[in-house]
């Protein structure tokens, strides 16, 4: 994946490309907004680092630039203020993900992938998540290349999570998408597919987190 | 305070007030003196109108049956007195006929015979005139009946001296009032000089004196004086505060700075490379605290700001919480602490600032994955408190806080363990959170053994 930094800072775009140098993805650089356009023009890219405070434009008017141009391309917004408002109005300018300064190359590095495989879950029939894969057409997982042993309840449990990572969902929301109208269920068989789920994941980097009182969340620790 | 009343000036306004009610007593007074005036030279020349008239009077005799008059000449002196005046008079006898004088003097209207004097006013060839008639009812034999004489003066010398005793009236007048409203005038100065030294003190102060202004005996500007003592004291207290902030925050940053500084000389000259993961660790370590700190100071800075600044709106706290919860699952998925949700509450609305109250409950979490164990549960609570409110109930099953420590742990900077990375400013940042929405904060002992901390938001009434 080819991934394109804006920010002004030398030091820390130095730091940056090392650090996904020797992750093995190479990372382009731009001081400034006009520069970043001109990268942009004759090159793809999978994925924007976007800083707001830039010198001359602002990062807010790129990404709305590109948005009105209607490019889905994703974008992580990189801040410094940690104002809730600044958050929300990058999201809502189209931003796809945000992280506050300063921030750790592990979060940034973990955002980025899970962005990019938000793009890919669109794209292709494959779903990497770390060193899980889930193959939509095929619905099978494999671990590390091995495959698993999943039953069609916890097929259908996986890849609801998968297309839901990072989010709650609640028993309700399970059961809605998992037993048709006709089809009596009980919180219990759910608990049951979802623990056999778990075990057939222990040795994967996918984490299905409990929250008591509220539901279940999915979460790639990559 | 704003006041839309436009500036004015106490002392104009006193002076233009006091000036409009002398005005109105002056005029008041100039009638009272006019009417006074005229009375007195009515009275004074109608006296001698009636001295002059009795005399002529008495100069009327019977002479072969037939009245006649023999004009006494003091009548006419003591007409002398008003020389500038012109006089007329009129003598008839019982029957109405003349028997001097002129004869087309204006008769009084309704007139009845009588021993007294009569009074009146009238105009005779374009002269206003004041005329007396004296009757004489006469009972010698062959006449019989009333003799009447009429004497007339014109009004210039009553005129001369109504205008001399109202001109003299007047001018006391305007003397006492003008000298009233420069009593007045001084009068205000001497009241507003303490003010204008009040706020000459205050001009002249440098920034750095602290002392209290003088007391004043003056009982009406006491107050004052108190008040503005009283303001200062509180600015200065807030200054204190902040001034003790300030030092605890610098002395903070600067002790992770020259921890790292120091980690960094020794590790730019030392001579085995096998040390330098130890001591690159070791700077992280202090970077991270350092950036921490700095995340809380700027938070509570904000906070504090916002709790001054920000108009509270009603929020749900309930998807607030859920959210807030999902995103620290989601930081700490990877990690053996379990979380929990619950809400008890049907009405989950209350006024309320998101962004400070999220900052508050980040905090709160935070506070209870850092110093919980490895498999910490975390819950998160939503309850109907009194009043409408709601209370935010976070419990841990860390060690919790013993009774004794709990009032100190919501100080700034006292972290009650060394031995993990605090800021010192995670439950000052709640506490200010909740004093901004009126509310309050209680540490108490969570039932699962750990520690509960209780936010409570009032309702929507207070």
């Amino acid at each position: 994946m080819r991934m394109l930094l804006i920010e002004d800072n030398d030091t820390l775009a130095d730091a940056c490309r090392e650090y996904f140098c020797n992750l093995g993805h190479p990372l382009d650089w731009a001081g400034s907004v006009e520069q970043a356009e001109r990268n942009l023009s004759f090159d793809d890219f999978d994925l924007l680092i976007l800083d707001i405070n830039l010198p001359g434009r602002s990062g807010y008017q790129l990404l709305q630039s590109l948005r009105s141009q209607g490019k889905r391309i994703p974008v992580l917004v990189l801040t410094a203020r940690a104002e809730v408002d600044d958050r929300v109005s990058a999201l809502d300018l189209g931003a796809d993900d945000y992280l506050v300064k300063p921030f750790d190359f592990r979060e940034l590095a973990a955002r980025c992938r899970a962005l990019l495989r938000r793009e890919r879950g669109d794209a292709s029939n494959q779903i990497q998540c770390g060193n899980l894969t889930y193959d939509l057409a095929a619905q099978s997982a494999q671990i590390n290349g091995q495959p698993i042993d999943l039953r069609p309840r916890e097929i259908q449990l996986l890849e609801l999570f998968l297309k839901n990572l990072d989010r709650v969902l609640t028993k309700d929301d399970i059961a809605n998408r998992l037993y048709t109208f006709n089809e009596a269920y009980t919180p219990n068989a759910i608990e049951q597919a979802l623990t056999r789920l778990r075990k057939q994941l222990a040795d994967s980097t996918l984490i299905i987190k409990t929250i008591r009182g509220l539901g279940y969340l999915a979460h790639v620790n990559d | 305070m704003s006041t839309t009343e436009p500036e004015y000036s106490l002392r104009r306004r006193l002076v233009t007030r006091t000036a409009v009610l002398l005005t109105v007593v002056f005029l008041m007074l100039s009638y009272g003196v006019w009417h006074y005036a005229r009375q007195a030279a009515n009275y004074s020349y109608d006296r001698l109108l009636n001295s002059a008239s009795l005399s002529i009077m008495e100069g009327v005799f019977v002479r072969n049956g037939e009245p006649d008059l023999d004009l006494p000449y003091a009548a006419m002196e003591m007409m002398q007195l008003a020389p500038s005046d012109k006089v007329f008079y009129q003598v008839t006898d019982q029957a109405g006929m003349l028997i001097t004088g002129y004869s087309d003097l204006p008769r009084p209207p309704d007139f009845a015979p009588s021993e007294k004097p009569h009074f009146y006013n009238a105009r005779y060839n374009g002269e206003a005139l004041r005329l007396v008639m004296q009757s004489k009812r006469l009972t010698e034999a062959g006449v019989s009946g009333w003799v009447h004489v009429t004497l007339a003066q014109t009004r210039n010398a009553r005129q001369e001296l109504l205008a001399d005793i109202l001109y003299k009236a007047l001018l006391t007048l305007i003397g006492v009032m003008l000298l009233t409203l420069v009593i007045v005038w001084l009068g205000i100065n001497r009241a507003l000089q303490p003010l204008s030294l009040i706020s000459r003190t205050l001009r002249r102060r440098r920034p750095s004196d602290t002392s209290r202004l003088s007391a004043t005996p003056i009982q009406e500007v006491a107050p004052l004086v108190e008040a503005i003592n009283s303001y200062q004291q509180q600015l200065l207290h807030n200054l204190d505060t902040m001034k003790v902030f300030i030092a605890d925050a610098s002395h903070q940053i600067r002790t992770a700075l020259s921890a790292t500084q120091a980690q960094l000389d020794i590790a730019a000259q030392v001579a085995d490379p096998a040390t330098l993961p130890h001591r690159l660790e070791t700077i992280r370590r202090e970077h991270l605290r350092l950036t921490r700190l700095t995340n809380q100071l700027l938070a509570h800075a904000m906070v504090v700001h916002r709790g001054d600044t920000q108009q509270l709106a009603p929020i749900d706290i309930d998807a607030l919480l859920k959210q807030i919860l999902t995103e620290c699952v989601r930081d700490h998925a990877h990690s053996d602490i379990e979380f929990g949700y619950h809400c008890t509450s049907t009405q989950t609305r209350v006024p309320a600032d998101s962004v400070s109250l999220r900052e508050a409950i980040r905090n709160l979490l935070d506070n209870a994955v850092r110093y919980g164990p490895s498999n910490n549960l975390i819950s998160l609570a939503l309850e109907p408190a009194p009043n409408a409110g709601l209370d935010i109930i976070v419990d841990d099953s860390g060690p919790g806080i013993p009774p004794h420590l709990r009032r100190q742990a919501l100080q700034r900077f006292s972290r009650l363990a060394s031995t993990k990375e605090g800021s010192g400013l995670g439950l000052a940042i709640v506490d200010a959170v909740a004093q901004a929405h009126g509310g309050e904060l209680f540490i108490e002992s969570s039932p699962a053994g750990g520690l509960r901390i209780r936010l409570r938001l009032p309702g929507q009434s207070t």
